[in-house]
């Protein structure tokens, strides 16, 4: 079999130049970053004392405190700092109203007339010392700490799930205490001033009047040249592009390509493993759109699951834990698998033993998968307060970090195996071609997932915050779109449909426009966690031009699909991928209505101020999670589910069924409920408080529990209509597998005559 | 007139725009596909713009699906207007649900023929895989 080679870049230089320029830029940006919230983020005083010295909490105590919040996986259920689950209240907004309204109510019994502004001058004062490491608290400050430490000592031991909670959930007084110096030291971050600064630690967050936190002059500044970036961006790019076609794909594809026919198409043993891959993938996303059903029934009947206290056993923050984590793991699933099947294709090869130990990583991510659901389960029942074993406690990485490092590993694994397959193909490319670019971009998975490791519960919640984020967003938006946008552009190059050189230019674009927005864009997610302002400003400016490249490469990939299609018409073969394209086309309207729209919607410093942990961050998070990565992990399936399986054993029907639930499920989840409950809850918080809007009383209000019952079609039919089938259809996969071909590879690809045609320059 | 009511008719018209959206846009993916289209396909109507514009199974399916997700915004719309006239049954409140009603069945009504209809959409889908 000929290996191709191309050992000069296929496009022009310039391409990988800029590239590499701006890549480097965002992450010099980027440490620096990370340097200044190191030396900016709100101290954690060594002890805090009220002017007779008597101490009323340590540093040690909201360590602690924050160490229990992290390990009972309290973040999946309340947030601080606006960061966290939505159905308990922002600890962070709750201790200062609360706090305020104590010292506020002792001003108006000594019977002052300024009982309000006093209240707020003295939340205003920072009285941090940092030579002595002492934080001073006003007799009245600190009264306000023991009474609420009664209170949220009361709040969590309550021997009913009338909150979500298990009952008697935690019932350790120093645990109580430690939790109330851990809320505490998060509301003084929020209202005291930062030294120098007209506002405080938090850019003013939460929104709270009776403490005079209201929104920053550089808070509008930012909100309006974000918009001013977006505006400007989007004209410029849709210019420039519109008007010299750098692409090059605007020109015509002449090449007549013939479609193998699923069963024609020879597979390796490493890619007939992916068959199980699959499957699991489609266990694991049944198990979490249930998961999903019932963490969104506490919202509509918060201690009654049909007839049943779910709480007793899984708890609304055991629920939230393995809808979210899951979400990750299926996710992960297909495109580890997708890497496996796509491999081969690129190199015309696949070295022995290579399906030995697809099965081998497929049984480690069991492992981690089950371990860590279990560890999170122990954390919050109490049996495992180990952040190794247990919980660990941060959304979204909030698997234990042994599971952390295994998984970490297993992805190392997982590029080990890919580059064994690619090694002989990388050796006769030059470096910046697309098989150099399928590795770096599978390279990047795991090395970017390792940031996660950084954060740890030792830390403090605004550094781990900082961390954390580069997996929720840098690994999730940048390096998970770009492995993607490389494998889809792949796929249409093996198919025949588009050549390398246009694909190339796609992908080096993606690369370039994603890490102009994308990798300072991350700051937009630390607009009020304890960062100094710059993230704020840097995170708005840059976050917004995150919006031009999601407009500009869903109109792209339009071009590209249109090019694609053409080709297929002119194929002599049936097109077999009907589905996964289609599933490709519900990407691009997800991308830009749920990243583009609903996040450029909560992504103004202005919005996110009153919006942050508020259903709006859900229906954006579900919009373009699901919509997006959720349908590209079920459309990879389809692609590879069509060559694993006999013809006559596929099903269009389930496909087709699976696609229209799937699309109308999020679309009514998202249109009948999670919108206009954002912005009912928008609404509630600026017109009556922050607080407000995220307290029980207003989650169970009626108009509230109407909306929230609202989505329950849309849920069964994504459930039923749209897990279901791909199960099935994985199922026959695994059942029905294609038997392996022991002869030369003449069909390992899918089109003959330029299935993997080349371009020279 | 309560709350609930007044924003559940509001509610219903953002749905409808919405939705008029959407089926624009599946409107123009339809166009394309017959501006696109062979002349042999369709003479006396738009000339093709270029041999290498063949029919495009894409454009019209995923014309299907944006004609489908505004038909799906119309029943959200109604569907909460008829929650909202069930938990309030007062003449008032019913006329004011029954007047946002007509919006998007009067969408709907545009949609469904379209949809669900013998039109181009299936005239022209590609084979089928197997």
């Amino acid at each position: 079999m000929t290996q191709p080679s191309n050992p000069r870049l296929l496009i022009s230089r310039g391409w990988l130049q800029a590239t590499v320029l701006v890549f480097l830029f965002g992450f010099f940006v980027l440490g620096l970053l990370a340097y200044r919230v190191n030396v900016a983020q709100p101290p954690v005083p060594e002890r805090v004392e009220t002017p007779s010295k008597r101490v009323v909490f340590t540093g040690d105590d909201v360590m602690a405190g924050q160490k229990v919040f992290l390990s009972r996986g309290l973040m999946q259920y309340g947030s601080i700092f606006g960061h966290g689950g939505y159905l308990g209240p922002d600890y962070t907004a709750d201790y200062l109203r609360r706090a305020a309204e104590f010292v506020k109510a002792e001003y108006a019994r000594e019977q002052r007339s300024d009982a309000g502004e006093q209240t707020a001058r003295e939340f205003k004062t920072n009285l941090y010392d940092p030579e002595t490491r002492t934080l001073t608290y006003t007799e009245k400050q600190a009264a306000a700490f023991d009474t609420l430490r009664s209170y949220y000592g009361a709040y969590f031991s309550d021997s009913t799930s009338q909150k979500g909670l298990k009952p008697s959930a935690i019932t350790d007084p120093d645990d109580h205490h430690g939790l109330t110096a851990f809320f505490a030291w998060s509301a003084w971050a929020g209202s005291a001033l930062r030294p120098g600064k007209d506002y405080s630690y938090t850019n003013n967050w939460p929104p709270e009047p009776r403490v005079g936190n209201e929104p920053t002059g550089a808070m509008v500044t930012w909100s309006v040249l974000s918009l001013v970036a977006l505006l400007g961006g989007i004209g410029v790019l849709l210019a420039a592009f519109g008007r010299w076609n750098w692409l090059g794909w605007h020109g015509s594809e002449e090449r007549a390509v013939l479609f193998r026919r699923p069963g024609e198409v020879a597979l390796t043993p490493g890619q007939r493993a992916t068959a199980w891959f699959f499957f699991v993938m489609a266990a694991l996303f049944v198990a979490q759109a249930l998961l999903g059903g019932s963490s969104q029934h506490y919202r509509a009947e918060i201690s009654d699951f049909f007839g049943f206290d779910l709480a007793q056993l899984v708890p609304f923050n055991v629920a939230r834990t393995w809808h979210v984590q899951l979400a990750i793991f299926w996710v992960a699933t297909s495109f580890l698998a997708a890497g496996i099947f796509i491999a081969p294709m690129v190199a015309r090869r696949e070295p022995r033993g290579q399906a030995g130990l697809a099965y081998a990583l497929l049984g480690a991510l069991f492992v981690v998968v089950a371990g860590s659901l279990f560890g999170e389960l122990a954390g919050v029942h109490g049996w495992i307060l180990n952040d190794w074993f247990g919980h660990q406690g941060f959304e979204y990485l909030d698997l234990g970090r042994f599971w952390q490092v295994l998984l970490t590993i297993g992805l190392v694994f997982w590029v080990i195996l890919v580059f064994r397959v690619l090694r002989t193909r990388l050796r006769t490319e030059a470096v910046g071609n697309m098989p150099w670019l399928f590795f770096f971009s599978a390279l990047a998975l795991p090395a970017f997932y390792a940031v996660g490791l950084v954060a740890h519960q030792e830390m403090t919640f605004t550094a781990t915050e900082f961390w954390r984020f580069w997996v929720v967003h840098l690994w999730v938006e940048d390096f998970l779109e770009l492995f993607t946008t490389v494998m889809v552009a792949y796929i249409f190059v093996l198919l025949g449909v588009v050549r390398e050189k246009v694909a190339l230019a796609v992908v080096y674009l993606d690369i370039v426009l994603y890490s102009v927005g994308g990798v300072i864009g991350t700051m937009h997610h630390l607009y009020f966690s304890g960062a100094p302002v710059e993230h704020m400003a840097l995170g708005a400016f840059f976050s917004a031009a995150e919006v031009i490249p999601l407009t500009f490469l869903t109109l792209e990939a339009w071009t590209f699909l249109r090019i694609g299609t053409a080709q297929q018409q002119r194929a002599a073969t049936p097109f077999p991928h009907l589905w996964a394209v289609m599933f490709l086309v519900s990407v691009g309207f997800w991308n830009f209505v749920g990243a583009g729209i609903f996040g450029f919607l909560i992504n103004l410093p202005i919005v996110s101020y009153y919006e942050i942990g508020t259903a709006l961050t859900a229906n954006h998070a579900h919009a373009a999670m699901m919509g997006v990565y959720g349908m590209l992990a079920v459309g990879l399936a389809l692609f590879a589910l069509r060559y694993l399986m006999p013809d006559d054993k596929w099903s269009d029907r389930a496909a087709k069924i699976s696609f229209w639930s799937l699309n109308i499920g999020l679309a009514w989840m998202v249109f009948a409920t999670l919108f206009p409950l954002g912005i009912l809850q928008l609404y509630e918080s600026v017109s009556k408080g922050y607080f407000e809007a995220r307290q029980l009383q207003f989650l169970t209000g009626r108009t509230v529990s109407l909306l929230e019952w609202l989505r329950l079609p849309g849920d069964i039919i994504f459930i039923v209509g749209g897990t279901l089938p791909v199960l099935w259809l994985t199922w026959r996969g695994v059942r029905h597998r294609v038997p392996l071909t022991t002869e030369e590879p003449q069909g390992y690809f899918f089109t003959e005559g330029s299935g993997v045609e080349t371009d020279r320059p | 007139m309560s709350a609930e009511v007044l924003l559940a008719g509001g509610y219903a018209f953002v749905l409808v725009l919405a939705g008029t959206a959407f089926e624009r846009m599946a409107s123009h993916a339809e166009r394309d596909a017959f501006d696109s289209e062979p002349s042999g396909l369709r003479a006396g109507r738009r000339t093709p713009r270029s041999a290498r514009d063949d029919p495009s199974f894409a454009h019209l399916h995923a014309a299907r699906f944006h004609r489908g997700l505004a038909l799906i915004l119309c029943v959200c719309a109604v569907y909460i207007l008829v929650i909202v006239a069930a938990r309030h049954p007062a003449p008032a409140p019913l006329a004011v649900l029954a007047g946002a009603a007509l919006l998007p069945g009067w969408l709907a009504f545009r949609i469904v023929p379209r949809l669900f209809g013998k039109g181009v959409s299936r005239e022209h889908a590609p084979r089928p895989g197997r």
